[in-house]
């Protein structure tokens, strides 16, 4: 009876015993899944910021081989478009064009334009005469404005070397006239 | 005036000398002009009528000199009788009256334009608008005429 009893404390403080190692045990491995957990979100936090980098370093260099790409391109379009304007061909083909096809043209289009010319002639002089005009306009208003000015210089000055007491009640140059 | 009567008063204002001295130039040039091209047209009239004008340069010459004030004067007095300014005065907006503000007569636009050989006299008539309370040269006291602007 008493080995029993011997053998049941035993069994207890061996599951105590046990729950407390596993509680231990447990308690470790929370601890060390927090800091974990806490570890792995700093790294989370801070991970964006080098592939942010490298995305701008990426795009720059995208960009710096778009611009030399462009470059080149027009470099060339440049040198085709310089070529070909002196290619024997092109000079050919223009030449020929000049010479056969634009006398034609112009045979064709020049009498039909002076008739128009001569049929309609005061559309052409009008714009003659308003160009004319506007421009002899211009150049009297501006004489005029300057005449003016120098008359009233004039008028000061021989105001001033008069000293008129006269010319203080009426301005030289304006008279009243009765009907 | 009578109180009773309502005059209004018509303010003008005279020109000053530079307007009227850019007319007469301008007017100067233009008769100046006309009378070569009537010099020409003689001229070519006399070899169509086989007038022999050879070694007559001085007598040409003489012609002209002669013919440009009669042109003048006849252009100058047509253009005051007619609309009372010449195409100078058109250009500077100035033209000529007489002492009632109306456009003057032929009588008194030759007596004006005769009257120009009293102010050319060392220029001191014409001069004298500079200094004369209504702007008159001499040739304007003469004719009592006046030069106004086109306001």
């Amino acid at each position: 009876m008493a080995g029993k009893d011997r053998q049941g404390a035993r069994g207890q403080e061996v599951l105590f015993a046990s729950a407390g190692a596993i509680a231990v045990v447990g308690g470790a491995a929370y601890r060390l899944g927090q800091q974990a957990l806490a570890i792995a979100a700093d790294v989370v936090e801070r991970a964006p910021e080098p592939i942010g980098a490298t995305a701008a370093r990426l795009a720059r260099r995208g960009h710096a081989e778009v611009e030399t790409a462009a470059a080149k391109v027009q470099s060339f379009a440049e040198q085709f478009a310089h070529d070909f304007a002196r290619h024997p061909a092109f000079i050919n083909v223009v030449t020929e064009v000049v010479d056969t096809v634009l006398p034609g043209a112009i045979d064709t289009a020049l009498p039909a334009v002076f008739d128009r010319l001569v049929a309609e002639p005061e559309g052409v002089r009008e714009v003659v005469r308003a160009q004319s005009t506007g421009i002899a306009e211009e150049v009297l208003a501006q004489v005029r404005s300057a005449a003016g000015a120098g008359d009233a210089a004039v008028d000061r000055a021989v105001g001033r070397w008069r000293h008129h007491g006269d010319r203080a009640v009426r301005p030289k140059g304006e008279l009243a006239f009765g009907p | 005036v009578s109180p009773a009567v309502a005059v209004e008063a018509v303010a003008v204002r005279t020109a000053g000398v530079v307007s009227r001295g850019i007319a007469l130039t301008i007017d100067l040039v233009i008769a100046t002009i006309l009378t070569t091209l009537g010099s020409a047209f003689v001229r070519l009239f006399g070899d169509a009528i086989d007038f022999d004008a050879s070694g007559s340069h001085s007598i040409a010459v003489l012609t002209f000199v002669l013919a440009l004030p009669f042109t003048f004067t006849l252009y100058c007095t047509v253009f005051w009788a007619l609309i009372g300014r010449t195409p100078g005065m058109v250009a500077m907006r100035i033209r000529v009256v007489d002492t009632r503000l109306r456009r003057p007569g032929l009588l008194r636009s030759l007596v004006r334009v005769l009257s120009y050989g009293v102010s050319a006299i060392l220029f001191i008539g014409f001069a004298w608008a500079a200094f004369d309370r209504r702007h008159q040269a001499f040739h304007d006291k003469i004719a009592r005429t006046l030069v106004v602007y086109d306001d």
